[in-house]
């Protein structure tokens, strides 16, 4: 069976920026799908073609079969929320969540029915007779989506629903944001550039950069099995050093050799290799490790949880990031400081360098 | 030949909607097309024609250029303009600078004193002038032999007739001041002089120079000041008139049309080319400027403003003076009298004409530019269209009343045309006024537009509702304070425009400020005056409705209006 939603091609450019550089996707019905990338990666404008509100220069995008990529927004079956709210300030917030029951002219009291039921699923009850700007900010949001899937749109487009948001409120908007398409299952698709939020809402999340798709799959792949090193680096921070294969299972990086899992697929010649912040081990100056790699700490950043050090090695230019979880250290780590650090060889990754 | 023919097919899927949306976008070009293109091409041809309507290339400019007495008027026209252009600004920026920057006492009064002159039309203040200094003036000894009728007479009245504009102009830049420059300026131990040569004159450069280049288009392109005080100092406005009305020499005044049009011009791109390259200056973080007291500056600004109030003051009293003395200066005697307008063709008819007609103007021209301006500024398809359609409204901004005036003329007497039977009614007066003053209209109800979320178009898409439905529910309700602005400014200048209607008007279509035009000219000054001040009671009577109004919308929706406390 054909997917829900199916982009095919889908090229665009603004004068010679190229927004979309060849794009093909399926979306599946019910999933819950986040575009994610740096500004300027098209991942906006991919969003906005699929609502209609750009148009394709080439490619073509189909919704529950039916070729839309010529229509207007107003022909295509869609609700969409905005990073500004986008609420009509001089309606309450009833006027709001009603704007698109009335427009299809459904009677007073379906209307009114379907308002309150919508009210209760976002929370917001009570509120119904006050305008927006009498709401903070999170409710606006929650008035925006009630809306949006108030005429039970075949899909809901999210366009950085909680970028304007504070992060207390970002976080809770999220998990409720979760539940509510848990509970109604609606295929939804939302942009972001932030990694934390995509990991934890999405079914499936599209890493875009320059136009195109870098890697699509289930958020646990994308973070512990990045394709490319620009996903490797955009999720995971991931330290990635210049390294050559000296055999099947080993490379050296710098002035430094380091054992990787035997792989056959280790390319010849000049590659690169990286591992995640968290997968670095502080291990004693006479640890067995084949991996120890000494260093000087550089720099380190508190950030409660979590202490990251900046350490500086012979494995190249860059300094090694290390993320200690801060319960486990039994001292407080000083500038200068040398120390010893390991990475299991099955925690390093390894990518071909495009010539 | 109409824009619409360019409007690219970006959304091949049509409803009701986008039939909607072209319809209204083409009616629009046409409109465009009809009150503003048409009459300017023809002046063009017209310049090039002889009496029989044969091309004769350039012999009439030619002519223009070998008439001694017709290029002096373009030398007389661009030194009155110049020198008042320097006047006001000085003036305006020491009186918006008491307003804005320091603390004077008593600035809500200075600022309503700053306004008032605004109701009353330049003519009257012409009026006026004559009245303080003409032949029988009673300060006539204070020009010392010279005379007020010429170059004086008007860079006086002119000032007098700008200089409200430029300080509310220049009060808006000032206004926009970022109080954390100065705070930076004076911790970084900068002395009053350079803080003053570093921080406030670049922030108001821009202001200074649009206001600048406003006041010189405005007076270049005056006709009532020159013709009531100018005697036989004859500039660019006043030579169109006698061209076109004394000598019935279309082809000639086609041409000084183009001499005026062209200053005009050039001032107009060289704004729009500033505009263009003005970067935001003040962003939503900036601070108010808070102006902190300091007797010495305080004082001499305070006496500075009292005495250009008082100028302006003594103008406008003169003006309704004029009108009730009984036989100036000999019988001062006040007499009612001058109110009865005994003359041929003018009449009280005139006043009720100009209220009617004023009524029209505000009332057709707030639709057409909102609508027109919401179509420009809001839907999503035809980008190429809308862009070129946004171009040709800028253009009425460059073209002088007069100039334009006589498009018009031109459009409506050509032969055959079926738009003729509209030359001497009040429709026509009433298009070609819309259109006259199309731009500032449009460029208000733009920037009110603006400032609605760019994405309530799409949302209302989404939602499948209508854009009618979207117009009327959300985007009509939330402009209301613009839309009425709009109208309020049509009609205040509806009742003062002498310019664009004077080779327009028919015997049932006369309007007030072409009466005082007219017996100025028969020498009845008193009448004029008269006149004069009827335009203006009504212009404060609008005013205070305005006021009203305003604060009853403000009140009404201010529950929805005022911003969340965050």
């Amino acid at each position: 069976m054909a997917a829900y939603l199916a982009v095919r091609n889908a090229r665009k450019t603004f004068g010679s920026f190229v927004a979309l550089n060849g794009i093909s996707l399926d979306i599946e019905e019910g999933e819950f799908i986040c575009f994610l990338g740096p500004s300027g990666c098209g991942k906006t404008t991919l969003l906005r073609s699929i609502a209609g509100l750009e148009m394709l220069d080439e490619g073509n995008i189909r919704q529950a079969q039916r070729d839309i990529t010529r229509l207007a927004p107003s022909q295509r079956d869609f609700g969409i929320l905005f990073q500004s709210y986008a609420l009509f300030p001089n309606l309450t917030v009833f006027d709001n969540i009603a704007y698109g029951l009335v427009a299809q002219r459904q009677s007073r009291t379906d209307i009114a029915a379907r308002v309150a039921e919508l009210v209760t699923l976002v929370g917001l009850g009570g509120q119904e007779a006050k305008y927006p700007a009498q709401l903070s900010g999170g409710q606006q949001q929650r008035v925006a989506l009630a809306r949006a899937i108030a005429p039970k749109p075949g899909l809901l487009l999210l366009d950085e629903p909680l970028s304007a948001l504070d992060a207390k409120v970002r976080a809770h908007l999220r998990r409720e944001l979760r539940a509510v398409h848990r509970q109604i299952g609606l295929t939804t698709i939302m942009v972001t550039h932030d990694r934390e939020e995509a990991l934890t809402l999405a079914d499936r999340i599209a890493v875009m950069n320059a136009g195109r798709i870098e890697q699509i799959g289930q958020p646990d792949t994308i973070y512990h099995q990045p394709a490319t090193p620009f996903v490797a680096d955009f999720i995971s921070a991931m330290n990635l050093f210049e390294a050559t294969a000296t055999s099947a299972s080993s490379v050296r990086c710098g002035a430094v050799d380091l054992e990787t899992v035997a792989n056959a697929a280790l390319p010849q010649g000049k590659m690169l290799i990286g591992f995640k912040p968290e997968d670095a081990r502080i291990v004693g100056p006479s640890s067995s490790s084949p991996n120890a790699i000494r260093g000087r700490i550089a720099d380190f950043d508190n950030l409660g949880s979590i202490i990251r050090l900046y350490v500086t090695t012979t494995m190249g230019n860059a300094d090694v990031r290390i993320d200690l979880a801060s319960a486990t250290l039994t001292q407080i780590p000083a500038l200068d400081d040398l120390i010893w650090f390991d990475v299991a060889p099955d925690k390093i990754l390894h990518y071909g360098v495009t010539p | 030949m109409s824009i619409a023919a360019t409007i690219p097919r970006t959304a091949a899927g049509r409803n009701v909607d986008s039939y909607l949306l072209i319809g209204l976008l083409t009616g629009y070009a046409l409109f465009l097309f009809l009150t503003i293109i048409v009459p300017l091409v023809l002046i063009l041809l017209r310049s090039t024609q002889d009496r029989e309507g044969n091309f004769v290339g350039l012999a009439n400019y030619q002519a223009y250029f070998s008439s001694t007495s017709l290029v002096n008027s373009l030398g007389h026209s661009l030194f009155v303009s110049t020198i008042t252009t320097v006047i006001v600004l000085a003036l305006a920026f020491c009186y918006a600078y008491a307003l804005c920057r320091t603390a004077m006492p008593w600035r809500p009064f200075f600022k309503l004193m700053a306004m008032a002159p605004l109701l009353m039309p330049g003519l009257l203040k012409a009026v006026a002038l004559i009245y303080w200094f003409g032949n029988q003036g009673v300060l006539k000894s204070l020009l010392m032999g010279e005379s007020v009728y010429g170059p004086i007479g008007i860079v006086m009245a002119s000032t007098l007739w700008t200089l409200p504009h430029a300080i509310m102009l220049l009060s808006a830049a000032m206004m926009l001041s970022d109080a954390r420059l100065f705070e930076a300026a004076a911790c970084l131990k900068a002395s009053p002089l350079r803080t003053f040569l570093t921080v406030t004159l670049p922030s108001v450069r821009y202001g200074l120079i649009s206001t600048g280049i406003f006041v010189f288009i405005r007076v270049l392109t005056d006709f009532g000041i020159p013709k009531v005080i100018g005697g036989n100092y004859n500039v660019l406005a006043t030579d169109i008139y006698k061209e076109v009305v004394g000598q019935q020499n279309f082809e000639m005044g086609a041409v000084v049309s183009i001499m005026l049009l062209i200053p005009a011009l050039i001032a107009f791109v060289i704004d729009r080319f500033i505009a263009g390259g003005r970067g935001e200056g003040l962003t939503a973080r900036s601070v108010p400027l808070e102006p902190k007291p300091s007797r010495g500056i305080d004082l001499a600004f305070f006496l500075y403003c009292t005495a250009i109030s008082l100028l302006s003051l003594s103008v406008i009293i003169m003006g309704q003076m004029a009108a009730l003395f009984r036989f100036w200066p000999y019988n001062l005697s006040l007499t009612l009298d001058h109110y009865s307008f005994d003359m041929q063709g003018v009449s009280w008819e005139n006043f009720t004409n100009s209220l009617i007609f004023a009524f029209f103007v505000a009332t057709w021209g707030t639709l057409v530019t909102f609508v027109s301006a919401y179509l420009v500024e809001k839907p999503l398809a035809h980008p190429g269209a809308r862009a070129v359609l946004h171009a040709v409204a800028l253009v009425p901004m460059a073209v002088p009343g007069l100039v334009l005036g006589l498009g018009y003329l031109f459009f409506v007497n050509a032969p055959g045309n079926p738009l003729g039977v509209l030359y001497g009614t009040i429709t026509l007066l009433v298009i070609n006024t819309v259109s006259h003053y199309y731009t500032v209209t449009h460029l208000t109800a733009r920037t009110a537009l603006k400032q609605l979320d760019q994405e309530f178009e799409a949302v209302a898409a989404s939602l499948k509702a209508p854009l009618w439905q979207t117009f009327l529910r959300v985007t009509v309700p939330i402009c209301s304070p613009a839309i009425l602005d709009i109208w309020v400014y049509l009609f205040l200048n509806a009742m003062t425009t002498v310019s664009g209607v004077i080779f327009l008007y028919g015997i049932n279509s006369s309007l007030a400020a072409l009466a005082v035009v007219h017996m100025d000219e028969a020498g009845r000054l008193a009448s004029a005056a008269a006149m004069g001040t009827l335009i203006v009671y009504a212009s404060i009577i609008v005013r205070l409705l305005h006021v009203y109004v305003s604060r009853l919308i403000l009140k009404r929706t201010g529950q929805w209006r005022r911003r969340a406390d965050d």
